[in-house]
C-alpha cells in the first residue's frame, strides 16, 4: 500500500531545521540578558551631561525626564529572559525559537543603550526632535487615559471601515466572479479606481458626508473594498475548469458550483486580499487622521507636533505598532484556521 | 444483456475556419450494461472527446448520444467521471470529497453512512481527514473514484486515471479497479494508453485511430478473470493491439509504453 506523505513533520535535526536555523548553543542567549543589564547600568551610572540646554527653553518644562520607568523596563525585560531560560530547557521548541532570536534580541537591547547614551547621557541628538527611550517611556503612563481615548476613537473607525469594506468586498467580488453582467460592468471600474489611494477621494468626501466619523469611515471602506473585490474575483476566476466539470458530474447545480468550488477556491485570494487591505486601511487612516479629525492617534500625532512634544509622537507611534502587529497577529490566526488545507501546500 | 449507452454517428469538429480539427468523424458505439469498455488510441484519436460526450460535458455537432434510451443533454450523476489528475477539492478532506455528491444531490443528512462504506470499499480507511495534498497519487485517484461511485452512477467514465502513476500504483490501482467493478456490478468506459491496462480490465477494447478520430476496431478480450499479465493468451492480445495500433495510427507514434 502507498504511503502517504508525511504532514508536516517537524525535522528532529537542529542542523536541518529551515525556521530556527541560528546558532543553537545558549551563549548569545546569556549575552541577550547581560545586554539588558548593561543599557541599565549605562542609565544608572553615566551621568546626564546638559551642555546649556534649559527646561522651558529648549524643550517644554513638562518633558518626561524620570528614567524609573525606563530602568524597570530593562529590567523586566532582564528578569522576564532569565526565567524564561529554566522553563525552555522543558521545551525543546521554545528553546529553539528562544535561542533563534536570541541574537535580535541581544541587538535591540544595545540598540537601547546606544539610543539611551546618545540622547539623555551625552545629548548628541538634542530634544524636543530626539526624545530618548528616557523620555518616551516616562510619559506614556502619566498620559495613559488620554492616549486610550485616541487608541478607541482609531481602532472604531478602522473596525467599521474594515468590516464594511470586507462585506462590500466580499459581495462584490462574488458579483463579478460570478456573472458577466456584472463583471462587464463594474471590473473596469474596479480596475481604475483601485489604483487610486483612498486618500485622493477625502476633499470630496468630507464635503459630501457629515459627520466626519462618516466621512472617515467612507474612506476606510474605500481602501479596503475594491482590493477585497478583486482579489475574491480573481480567486473565484482561477478555479480549474476540471473542478466544475467534475463536481457537475457529481450532480452539482450552479449555487453548488457557487458556494462549494468557486468560493473556497478564492478563499486563499481573499486573505491576500484583507492583508493588504488592513495594510491600505491603516495608512488612510492615519493620513485621514492627521488632516481632518478631532481624535484618534494621527490626530494625536499631529497635535503633538504642532506643541514639539516630539516624545508623544514616538509614542504614538509605538503605540501604533503595538496595536498594529496584534492585529496582524488576529488575522493571521484566522487566516491559518481557515486555510489549514494548505499547511505544507505552500511555503508560508 | 442490454444496450446501456448508444453513440450514433457522433461528429466533433474543434476550431473555426481553416484551424479546425475533426476528434470524432461519424463515430459509433454501444457500451452494454454491466460492461467494461476500454478506449485506446494514440493523441488526437478522439478517445477523451468520446468520454467527455458521454458524460455530457462536450456536446456533438452531429448524430446523438443516449443513456438507457434517454438522451444525454448535459453533466448529471448518472455518469460518473474520474479525471486523470483526481481533481480533488484541495480545500476538503478525504471524507468531505467523498461526500461532496450526496451533498450536491441534497441527500447527505440521510447517507452520511455511506461516506465510511465508500472510504473502506477504496481502501482509505485511517485517511478519513487527510487533505489531498496529504496523498499519493494513486491515494488520490482512489478518493476521485469513491466520489464518483456514492452516487451509484449508471456508469463510470474514467479518463486516463493512471496515466500520471508510477508502474507498480498503476498495476495496483488496476486491480483495485477491477475488484470494484465486479463487486458493484457497474458499467466502466476507461480511456487508456496503456495496452496491458486495457487488456487486463475490459471485456471490449476500442482502438481508435486520429484524423479524423474513429474506431478502427473492437477487440473482445474473452480471457477469464482474474487475468495474469504473464498468460500466453494474454501476451498474445497485447502483441496483436500493438501491431493493430501500429498500423492503425500510420506514421503518427502510438501513445503506449512498453
Amino acid at each position: 500500500m502507498p504511503s502517504a506523505k508525511t504532514p508536516h513533520k517537524a525535522l528532529a535535526s537542529p542542523v536541518s531545521d529551515p525556521r530556527f536555523w541560528k546558532p543553537h548553543s545558549g551563549v548569545w542567549y546569556a549575552l541577550a540578558i547581560l545586554a539588558f543589564l548593561a543599557a541599565l547600568a549605562a542609565n544608572v551610572l553615566i551621568p546626564a551631561n546638559i551642555p546649556g540646554l534649559l527646561p522651558g527653553k529648549d524643550f517644554s518644562s513638562d518633558y518626561p525626564v524620570d528614567p524609573t520607568n525606563y530602568r524597570i523596563l530593562l529590567g523586566a525585560m532582564a528578569l522576564f529572559l532569565a526565567l524564561l531560560w529554566p522553563l525552555a530547557h522543558f521545551l525543546p521548541r521554545l528553546r529553539q525559537r528562544l535561542f533563534h532570536k536570541a541574537q535580535f534580541i541581544f541587538a535591540g537591547a544595545l540598540a537601547l543603550a546606544v539610543w539611551d547614551i546618545l540622547t539623555s547621557k551625552l545629548f548628541i541628538l538634542k530634544p524636543p526632535y530626539f526624545p530618548g527611550p528616557v523620555n518616551i517611556i516616562a510619559y506614556i503612563p502619566t498620559n495613559w487615559e488620554n492616549l486610550l481615548t485616541h487608541i478607541a476613537a482609531s481602532s472604531q473607525l478602522f473596525i467599521a471601515g474594515m468590516v464594511l469594506g470586507t462585506l462590500a468586498g466580499i459581495v462584490t467580488g462574488i458579483l463579478i466572479g460570478w456573472y458577466k453582467q456584472w463583471f462587464y460592468w463594474l471590473f473596469p471600474i474596479l480596475k481604475f479606481t483601485g489604483v487610486i489611494p483612498a486618500t485622493a477621494w477625502m476633499p470630496i468626501v468630507t464635503v459630501a458626508l457629515k459627520p466626519a466619523p462618516v466621512a472617515m469611515t467612507f474612506l476606510l471602506v474605500i481602501a479596503s473594498w475594491f482590493v477585497i473585490s478583486f482579489m475574491m474575483c480573481q480567486g473565484m476566476q482561477s478555479t480549474p475548469r476540471a473542478l466544475y466539470e467534475v463536481s457537475e458530474t457529481l450532480g452539482a447545480s450552479r449555487s453548488f458550483l457557487l458556494f462549494h468550488v468557486a468560493i473556497p477556491n478564492a478563499l486563499p485570494s481573499i486573505f491576500t486580499g484583507i492583508s493588504t487591505a488592513t495594510s491600505m486601511s491603516f495608512l488612510t487612516l492615519v493620513a485621514a487622521e492627521m488632516m481632518g479629525a478631532t481624535a484618534g492617534l494621527g490626530y494625536f500625532i499631529n497635535y503633538s507636533k504642532a506643541f514639539n512634544k516630539y516624545y508623544q509622537v514616538y509614542a504614538a507611534i509605538i503605540i501604533m505598532f503595538l496595536v498594529f502587529s496584534i492585529l496582524l497577529a488576529l488575522i493571521d490566526l484566522i487566516r491559518n484556521r481557515a486555510l489549514r488545507w494548505q499547511k505544507g501546500l505552500v511555503q508560508q | 444483456m442490454s444496450a446501456l449507452i448508444e453513440v450514433r454517428k457522433v461528429t466533433r469538429i474543434y476550431g473555426e475556419g481553416e484551424e479546425t480539427t475533426q476528434a470524432l468523424a461519424a463515430v459509433s458505439l454501444t457500451v452494454e450494461k454491466g460492461e467494461f469498455v476500454s478506449l485506446i488510441g494514440p493523441s488526437g484519436c478522439g478517445k477523451t472527446t468520446l468520454l467527455r460526450l458521454i458524460a455530457g460535458l462536450d456536446s456533438p455537432q452531429e448524430g446523438s448520444l443516449s443513456l438507457e434510451g434517454e438522451q444525454i443533454e448535459g453533466p448529471s450523476y448518472d455518469r460518473g467521471y474520474v479525471f486523470q489528475q483526481g481533481a480533488l477539492y484541495p480545500w476538503a478532506t478525504v471524507a468531505d470529497n467523498i461526500a461532496t455528491g450526496l451533498k450536491a444531490r441534497g441527500v447527505y443528512r440521510q447517507q452520511k453512512g455511506r461516506v465510511g462504506e465508500f472510504i473502506k470499499l477504496v481502501g482509505l480507511t485511517g485517511f478519513e481527514r487527510s487533505y489531498p495534498h496529504q496523498l499519493s497519487g494513486g491515494m488520490a485517484q482512489r478518493v476521485a473514484i469513491a466520489r464518483a461511485l456514492i452516487n451509484e452512477p449508471r456508469v463510470l467514465l474514467l479518463d486516463e486515471p493512471m496515466g500520471a502513476l508510477d508502474a507498480f500504483t498503476r498495476i495496483e490501482l488496476q486491480d483495485r479497479l477491477g475488484d470494484l467493478w465486479q463487486h458493484l456490478k457497474s458499467t466502466m468506459v476507461l480511456v487508456t494508453h496503456d495496452v496491458d491496462e486495457a487488456i487486463a480490465l475490459s471485456d471490449r477494447i476500442v482502438i481508435m485511430t486520429p484524423r479524423p478520430g474513429r474506431i478502427a476496431e473492437i477487440i473482445d478480450v474473452g480471457l477469464g478473470r482474474p487475468r495474469s499479465r504473464s498468460d500466453p493468451d494474454f501476451l498474445a492480445l497485447r502483441a496483436r493491439i500493438l501491431e493493430e495500433l501500429h498500423l492503425a495510427g500510420h506514421k503518427a507514434e502510438p501513445e503506449f509504453s512498453i
